[in-house]
């Protein structure tokens, strides 16, 4: 038994906590280095994504006949890629990434290429594998995931 | 080991109907790097010419970061598709 679960049982005898709050600890307690072994076993094995995947299905007005088709795109972008393409906006004078920014900004799109770094990629790509961005505003339907 | 996109796979629509491309990518690059090798002095010369300008570490590590870009390619994968019409962009 080790010194956590002897605590516990201290304070319930000398009548500190109620039985449940000592069963509640004592879950917590054996609980706990079982979840953590479990959660870092997990994320050692998650493999790493190596693509991420854009999939916007959307209707475009036609120019002819001002009918509304569907229109599909899907794009595959290298994880690989988007790491090299981080690398390079670090070369980019700082003149030209702010014009970059400012139009980027008039798009509607507030980035700055300048902040752009390896780890939030790293850690925009964990939280893409548990998960899949669906943006749908009425007009276009925006899916964004990991692959591996 | 990261092997650059060997092949192009282009699909664009013509004449009603949808036209696939394969461009041998692995034939351009020995010429590439052929052209890179003969314009690395020029490169050097033009970066420490800019340098005081800010723009010589742009142009010295501008070469081997589109280089790294294109080796990294592989897999990327570009398909638009409307009404009949269907457009591919696909490193192979």
């Amino acid at each position: 038994m080790n010194d956590n679960k002897k605590r516990i049982l201290e304070m319930l005898a000398a009548g500190k906590i109620s039985v449940d709050e000592a069963a509640r600890l004592m879950t917590a307690v054996e609980g706990a280095p079982f979840v953590s072994a479990v959660s870092s076993g997990e994320a050692a094995a998650r493999p790493t994504p190596r693509y991420l995947r854009v999939l916007v299905d959307g209707l475009n007005q036609d120019k002819h006949d001002g009918d509304r088709h569907p229109e599909k795109v899907n794009i595959r972008v290298p994880v690989a890629l988007i790491r090299a393409g981080i690398k390079l906006t670090s070369l980019i004078p700082r003149e030209a990434a702010e014009q970059v920014d400012k139009a980027l900004a008039e798009k509607g799109v507030n980035v700055n290429l300048k902040n752009l770094k390896e780890e939030d990629l790293t850690e925009l790509l964990d939280a893409l594998t548990d998960l899949v961005i669906e943006v749908d505003d009425g007009k276009s339907h925006v899916r964004v995931r990991a692959e591996y | 080991m990261i092997w650059p996109p060997l092949l192009l796979h282009l699909v664009f629509p013509a004449c009603r109907r949808s036209w696939g491309l394969w461009l041998p990518l692995f034939l351009i690059y020995p010429i590439l790097l052929a052209l890179s090798l003969l314009a690395l002095p020029f490169l050097l010369i033009a970066a420490l010419c800019l340098w005081h300008f800010g723009y010589g570490r742009l142009t010295l590590m501008a070469l081997p970061g589109i280089w790294n870009v294109i080796w990294k390619a592989r897999g990327l994968e570009l398909n638009i598709g409307e009404k009949n019409r269907e457009y591919l962009i696909k490193f192979v």
